[in-house]
């Protein structure tokens, strides 16, 4: 049985895994407060080996980096070459996101500790993205990147205010902070091409 | 009868192939898993840490275990980090500073004016290439986060046939391998510490152990 260890460690590693999400930092998202159990989460560690690149919105688990061994789960604001808008415990207003770095914040703005206190992270930190949620069973499904629509607000504001729209508005909300890099997205830069002769 | 025999080999041969495979597969795992999470020698490359290592061609001992059991690193060691810039690229650098230091970001004034001075942050180290003139290291990308660091470089591999010059002692004409002394003893004093530590726990703790060393005594 030991002797195939190497290959379910190595499938756990580099591919797929699941964790238990603790604590309040990602709040609506994860571990609601109506809800009595902590979430458990699929883990892809292959999208991220395999250099997909990260797009704003995801949901990602990454080490901490004040303290080397903790893991930690946050949903990114910007990508390089993003202009944000800081919140208080940050020393500057505005900080542009460096090449090989990214912006992550949680959604509960009160009880995270994020880039707003350490700054823009660097991309060898980021472990796994989050796929979906499988327990418990109510609440199981994929996780989406928020729609930057304003069709979805209108959409979502339709019957009166409920949790569906205040999600929709603070992400609205968080994604007003970020200027976008010039080109329009970030896994494919414009191209100069020079001419054959 | 025959054909019933054939397709029975056929299908004899194809478990046998695919066992193969998943044997093949979990081997390479294993392998791999030892070299991310235990060391392995690595080739070296790059002009940053010229008068330690070759610009090219050098292979360095990389041991990963021991940073993981001993995350203190000590101010002049050598580390292997990932790239604050590129998570794809792995760099072996020198810790200048450990978190809570206070450091000039550059003496030489090439990169930011030599009056210039830094704290490090908790849970960071301050590193740096020992090539000042042709290194991307702390000045550029600032302190860098514990959690970058892979292991630390714990020895040199040269192949004697290429270079003799670093030849320290040759048993074989096949590896020389010139270890920091220093270094190893350092470590195995912890680690001799820690097993005469946990033994005596177990001396104190066991019954037996304990009545039988009484009766010896």
């Amino acid at each position: 049985m030991l002797y195939w260890a190497p290959l379910v460690v190595g499938f756990d590693q580099y591919f797929y895994t699941v964790k238990t999400i603790r604590g309040r930092s990602m709040q609506p998202t994860f571990n609601p407060d109506t809800s009595a159990w902590n979430d458990v989460v699929i883990f892809d560690r292959h999208s991220i080996n395999s250099g997909k690149p990260i797009l704003r919105g995801d949901i990602v688990s990454l080490r901490d980096p004040i303290r080397h061994n903790r893991t930690i789960v946050k949903r990114v604001l910007a990508v390089p070459g993003d202009v944000v808008e800081t919140l208080p415990p940050y020393p500057q207003t505005e900080v542009l996101i460096p090449e090989g770095h990214i912006w992550v914040e949680g959604d509960e703005p009160f009880h995270s500790l994020d880039s707003n206190s350490f700054g823009p992270i660097p991309l060898a930190l980021v472990d796994a993205r989050l796929r979906c949620i499988i327990w418990p069973p109510h609440r199981l499904g994929a996780l989406r990147r928020p729609t930057s629509s304003l069709t979805a607000l209108t959409d979502s504001l339709k019957p009166p205010r409920n949790s569906e729209s205040a999600k929709t508005e603070r992400n609205m909300q968080q994604q007003s902070r970020v200027t976008e890099a010039a080109s329009t997205s970030f896994h494919d830069p414009p191209v100069t091409r020079s001419p054959e002769w | 009868m025959t054909a019933l025999s054939w397709a029975h080999r056929a299908k004899f041969l194809l478990k046998k192939f695919s066992l193969g495979c998943l044997h093949a597969a979990n081997f390479v795992c294993a392998f791999h898993l030892f070299k991310e999470n235990v060391g392995s020698p690595c080739l070296m490359d790059g002009p940053s840490m010229l008068p330690t290592f070759d610009a090219s061609g050098e292979i360095a001992v990389e041991s990963i275990l021991s940073y993981r059991l001993f995350p203190d690193l000590v101010r002049g060691e050598l580390v292997s980090l990932k790239s604050p810039f590129n998570p794809n690229r792995i760099v072996c650098k020198r810790v200048i500073g450990l978190a809570g230091d206070t450091l000039c970001v550059d003496p030489t004034g090439l990169k930011a004016p030599s009056t210039e001075h830094v704290i490090v942050p908790h849970g960071h180290v301050w590193v740096a290439g020992d090539n000042t003139s042709c290194s991307i290291d702390s000045r550029d990308y600032g302190p860098v986060s514990t959690a970058l660091i892979r292991g630390r470089i714990v020895a040199r591999v040269c192949l004697w046939l290429f270079d003799s010059s670093d030849m320290t002692y040759s048993d074989h004409n096949r590896f020389i391998l010139s270890i920091d002394l220093r270094y190893l003893l350092q470590r195995s004093h912890t680690l001799t510490k820690l097993m005469v530590a946990t033994m005596m726990k177990v001396i104190s703790q066991g019954h037996g152990w304990s009545q039988r060393t009484k009766f010896i005594e």
